[in-house]
C-alpha cells in the first residue's frame, strides 16, 4: 500500500478513535474520566511509599521521586495498551465493524495505527492532568518534597523518550490485536496482563535488580524499561551523558518491536484467515 | 405465571442454566484457566517489591496477596456481571432473556454463580502462588470466621453487580466508562494493597468514604484472619456490616432493574444497540 493513503487512514482512524473515546460525554466529565484512573493509580502507590515508609520508619524523597515520575511515565503504557488489547474484540464484537474494515482497501493495519494514535494522544492528556494533581496533593496536601528542579529539565531529550516510548507500544499494539485475532477469550484481560508484567519488570516503582536473575535479564530487554529511565534521566539530572545509553537502547528495542508486532500481526491475520476465525464471536 | 412453585422450579432451573454456560465457557480452555491464575501474580509482585524496597514488615506483603486475588472477583463483578446486559444486548439475547418466562434475577443469579464458582477457582490459585512466590505466610485462624467473610463478601459483590448491571438497560458507554472508573479508584478507596481502618496515615475522610464500599470490610476481616490469625470475635463488626450490604443491595437491586427495565421501555432504549 502506497505511503500516503496509508497515512490518510490512518489519521481518519485517529479522528474516529478520538471521537468514541470523547463523544459520549462533555469535555468536563471526559477530563475527569481521564484523570480519575491514572491519578487513583499514583495514589496507591503514594499511599503504599507513605504506610511502608511510616512502618519501617524512614521516609526518602528521592525514593518517592523515582516512583512518581515511573507511575506517571506509566500512564502511556497502562493506556495504550488498554486500547489496543481491547479494538479488534470491540471492532468484532462490540460494533460488528471487523469484516466491514478488512474488506476495506486499507484493511487493518492503517486503522490500527491511528486508533493507537488517538489513545497515545488521550494518554498525554491523562498523563499531563495527573503531573498537575499529582504535583499539587503529595507536595502541598501531603507534604512529601518533589526532587525535580523545572530548569534542569532537558525537556528535548524528555520529548524524544517519549516519542519512542509510544512509538515502542503502538508496536506491542499491534501483537496485542494479533492475539485478539486468534483468541476470544483475552478481550478484558490481556491489556491488564501485559500492562501487569511491564509494572513489574518495567523498573516503574522499584529498581529491577530487585528481581530474580531471570526477570532481571528480561527487564534488561523490555523497551518499557528504558523509555522509563529515559524519561527519569531526562528529568531529575537533565544530561545526555546519563540520557543517551538509555535512549539509544530504547531505539534499538523500538526498531525490534516494531517489525516483531508487524510480522507477528501478519502471521496471526493470516493463520486467523486459514482457520475462519477472523470475525468469530464468543459469549459465555 | 399463576403457580408460584412452579415459577419458582423454572427460576432456579433458569439460573442454574445460565451458571453452567458461565462455568463451561471458563473452564472449557485449562491453558486459559492457568493463565488467568498465574499472570495477575505479575502486577501483585510490583506492590509486593515495593513494600520489600520501602522496607515494611513482611505482614504487609501478606495484604498485597490477599487483595490482589479479591481484585479478581471485583474485576469478574464488574465486566461479567454488571456489563454483562450490555453484552446481551449488543449479540441479541437480551430480547430472548425477556420474552422468557423467566425472571432477569435469575439469569443475574445464574451468573454469579457460575461466576462465583469459576473465580474462587482463580482466586485460590492465586492466592497460592502468592504465597509459594513471595514467601508469605498466611494462617486461617478461625476457618468458620473467614467463610462468613468471604461468602458475605461475594453476596455483597454479587448484588451490587446486579444492581449495577440494571444501569445497562438504559446506558451504553456511560455504564461502560463507569464500570472503568471503578477499577483503581476503588482498588485504593477499598484499600486493596493497605490496611484502610484505623491506619493513621490514612485521613479521616477517605476511611469514611472507604466504608461505603462492602469490599473494605471483606477485604479487611480477610486480612485480620489471614495474615493476624484473629477470629470471629474481632471481624464481628466486618460481617454485620457485609451482612447488612448483601440485604440492602440485594433489595435495592431488584427495585432497580424492574425501574431501569420500564424505564428503557419507555425511552425505547432497551434494545437499543451500539450506544
Amino acid at each position: 500500500m502506497a505511503v500516503k493513503p496509508f497515512l490518510k487512514s490512518a489519521w481518519y482512524s485517529a479522528w474516529l478513535g478520538w471521537k468514541i473515546e470523547t463523544n459520549w460525554t462533555d469535555p468536563l466529565t471526559f477530563a475527569g474520566y481521564y484523570l480519575l484512573r491514572p491519578f487513583a493509580g499514583l495514589l496507591i502507590v503514594g499511599f503504599i511509599f507513605l504506610i511502608g515508609s511510616f512502618a519501617a520508619g524512614n521516609m526518602s524523597t528521592q525514593y518517592f521521586t523515582y516512583l512518581f515520575l515511573g507511575q506517571i511515565s506509566f500512564i502511556y503504557v497502562s493506556q495504550i495498551t488498554m486500547v489496543t488489547g481491547s479494538l479488534i474484540h470491540e471492532e468484532r464484537s462490540k460494533y460488528e465493524t471487523l469484516r466491514s474494515l478488512y474488506v476495506t482497501p486499507a484493511s487493518l493495519r492503517p486503522y490500527l495505527l491511528g486508533r493507537a494514535l488517538s489513545a497515545a494522544f488521550a494518554s498525554t492528556v491523562s498523563m499531563l492532568l495527573t503531573l498537575l494533581l499529582g504535583t499539587f496533593v503529595f507536595s502541598y496536601a501531603l507534604g512529601i518534597r518533589l526532587e525535580i528542579d523545572l530548569l534542569k529539565v532537558n525537556y528535548p531529550a524528555l520529548g524524544l523518550s517519549v516519542l519512542l516510548g509510544i512509538a515502542s507500544l503502538i508496536s506491542l499494539g499491534f501483537l496485542l490485536s494479533g492475539i485478539n485475532l486468534l483468541s476470544t477469550k483475552l478481550q478484558f484481560t490481556l491489556s491488564e496482563y501485559v500492562s501487569g508484567i511491564f509494572f513489574l519488570l518495567g523498573d516503574v516503582i522499584f529498581p529491577p535488580s530487585m528481581l530474580p536473575g531471570p526477570l532481571n535479564l528480561l527487564s534488561s530487554a523490555l523497551p518499557i524499561t528504558y523509555y522509563i529511565r529515559a524519561v527519569r534521566a531526562s528529568v531529575l539530572s537533565g544530561v545526555w551523558d546519563a540520557i543517551l545509553p538509555n535512549m539509544a537502547m530504547l531505539l534499538l528495542l523500538a526498531i525490534i518491536i516494531t517489525v516483531a508486532g508487524l510480522l507477528g500481526f501478519g502471521a496471526a491475520e493470516k493463520r486467523a484467515k486459514r482457520l475462519g476465525i477472523l470475525d468469530r464471536k464468543s459469549e459465555y | 405465571m399463576s403457580n408460584p412453585a412452579g415459577a419458582f422450579q423454572i427460576n432456579v432451573r433458569a439460573a442454574i442454566a445460565r451458571a453452567r454456560v458461565r462455568i463451561k465457557g471458563t473452564l472449557h480452555d485449562p491453558v486459559w484457566l492457568i493463565a488467568e491464575t498465574i499472570i495477575p501474580i505479575f502486577s501483585i509482585g510490583g506492590y509486593v517489591l515495593l513494600y520489600r524496597a520501602l522496607g515494611a514488615p513482611a505482614s504487609y506483603t501478606g495484604f498485597v496477596i490477599i487483595g490482589g486475588a479479591m481484585i479478581a472477583f471485583w474485576m469478574n463483578m464488574l465486566w461479567h456481571m454488571a456489563a454483562q446486559f450490555y453484552w446481551e444486548k449488543e449479540v441479541g439475547n437480551l430480547e430472548m432473556y425477556l420474552v422468557a418466562p423467566i425472571s432477569r434475577m435469575a439469569i443475574l443469579l445464574g451468573m454469579a454463580l457460575g461466576s462465583a464458582i469459576t473465580m474462587g477457582l482463580r482466586v485460590f490459585g492465586i492466592l497460592l502462588f502468592g504465597t509459594i512466590l513471595f514467601g508469605v505466610s498466611l494462617s486461617i485462624g478461625d476457618p468458620i470466621a473467614l467463610l462468613l467473610i468471604f461468602t458475605l463478601t461475594l453476596a455483597s459483590l454479587y448484588s451490587l453487580g446486579i444492581l449495577f448491571s440494571s444501569l445497562y438497560l438504559l446506558w451504553g458507554r456511560e455504564a461502560w466508562k463507569m464500570n472503568e472508573l471503578m477499577q483503581e479508584p476503588i482498588y485504593f478507596l477499598s484499600g486493596f494493597y493497605f490496611q484502610v481502618r484505623g491506619n493513621v496515615v490514612v485521613p479521616l475522610a477517605m476511611q469514611f468514604a472507604a466504608a461505603l464500599i462492602p469490599m473494605t470490610f471483606g477485604l479487611e476481616g480477610m486480612r485480620r484472619i489471614l495474615v493476624f490469625g484473629e477470629g470471629l470475635q474481632s471481624v464481628a463488626f466486618d460481617i454485620v456490616a457485609l451482612a447488612v450490604f448483601s440485604v440492602v443491595l440485594f433489595f435495592l437491586a431488584r427495585m432497580m432493574l424492574s425501574y431501569m427495565e420500564n424505564l428503557a421501555k419507555k425511552e425505547g432504549r432497551l434494545t437499543l444497540r451500539w450506544q
